[in-house]
């Protein structure tokens, strides 16, 4: 069991996005070998629940909802005991939650789009990260994953980022979450990006591909933990 | 012989299997010392938290108007400065000290157990 947990103190980073491409990958992958996803949605919005409430949401993907800054600890215990994998897809605040979410995780995944206010944020995460590994006296894997990024430019401000998380050693993710419409599409259409109507939405084999290389390096992070 | 070249097969290259794994995420740790580690960071408690308990209400509700003859008020006052007490309080020392004097001790059984109850 692993527990990942998508964090950022900042709204519209691409979180629940991020977390139901992840938990559906993992579940397509592991359906032949019985692995049971939990997808926990500790955002009072509750954008993952919705997703998982419509058609399509792989079987093997449990949900719980409304977990909250009270209960979140116990949620992701509890999860772990039936689950392969364990999702966090938090609010975007800086609150009690993401801290207690962090002080369970194996990885956290911290989203950050190409702008000043969301690396500021990132950095506000990571803080608290290496401020929980002193506390907890263990090492919290993190990795910062680039979202809604455009396939073929990247921006001065995206590189000037990149460059200042490097200098500062900070993880990144190699790959990022490409900005396309697959990915808002599943959120309206239920189910996961396999399933989508090509007719209805443009660039799904790009979306896959795009997916599957987040998950390798996922797994890549998951396994060098582990050595 | 298809048209089509052989696509690499990209996905699973790493098993499922060799990734799930023992979490070591299960170490407990002292609720308040990660709240304060959060709060230091700048992440807080965003649920709305259980109101701490009411200000106890005065015991001192029931008002009495009486009249005086001048300067008695000042004395009255002098006194309540100087034992660091409100006027209300002057006023019931006074009257305990009275019942005392007088050892009335209905009275001061009375009074007792009305200040002990408030």
């Amino acid at each position: 069991m692993s527990t990942i947990v998508f964090a950022s103190s900042k709204g519209g980073a691409g979180k629940t996005t991020a977390a139901i491409v992840l938990a559906s990958e993992f579940a397509r992958q592991g359906a032949s070998k019985g692995m049971n996803i939990t997808l926990i949605d500790a955002d009072p919005n509750q954008h993952s629940a919705k997703w998982a409430s419509k058609e399509g949401r792989p079987q093997n993907i449990r949900v719980i909802e409304n977990s909250n800054e009270d209960s979140i600890i116990d949620d992701i215990e509890d999860a772990n005991q039936d689950s392969a994998f364990v999702i966090v897809d938090l609010e975007g605040t800086a609150s009690m939650a993401v801290a207690s979410a962090i002080s369970r995780a194996d990885l956290v995944i911290i989203l950050c789009q190409g702008s000043q206010d969301d690396a500021d944020e990132a950095i506000k995460t990571i803080k608290l990260i290496k401020r929980q590994e002193r506390l907890l006296a263990r090492k919290i894997a993190y990795s910062v994953l680039f979202t809604r990024t455009h396939p073929a430019i990247t921006p001065r401000t995206l590189t000037y980022i990149i460059n200042e998380f490097k200098k500062l050693e900070i993880e990144m993710f190699n790959c990022s979450l490409i900005d396309r419409e697959a990915f808002r599409a599943i959120r309206s259409f239920g189910g996961t990006i396999e399933n989508l109507d090509p007719k209805e939405v443009s660039g799904k084999d790009k979306a896959i591909a795009n997916i599957l290389a987040f998950t390798e390096e996922v797994k890549i992070k998951l396994l060098s933990l582990s050595k | 012989m298809s048209n089509k070249r052989t696509g690499f097969d990209f996905e699973e290259v790493i098993d499922l299997d060799l990734v799930e794994r023992v979490s070591n995420s299960g170490k407990s740790v002292n609720y308040k010392d990660l709240e304060k580690v959060a709060a230091d960071s700048g992440f807080i408690k965003r649920l709305p938290q259980p109101r701490k308990t009411r200000r106890k209400r005065s015991p001192y509700t029931e008002q009495l108007g009486i009249k005086v003859r001048p300067l008695i008020k000042d004395i009255f006052q002098a006194l309540g400065e100087k034992l660091s007490v409100y006027d209300h309080t002057t006023f019931e020392l006074a009257i305990l000290a009275l019942i005392e004097k007088e050892n009335d001790q209905d009275l001061i059984r009375k009074y007792k157990d009305i200040t002990s109850k408030t």
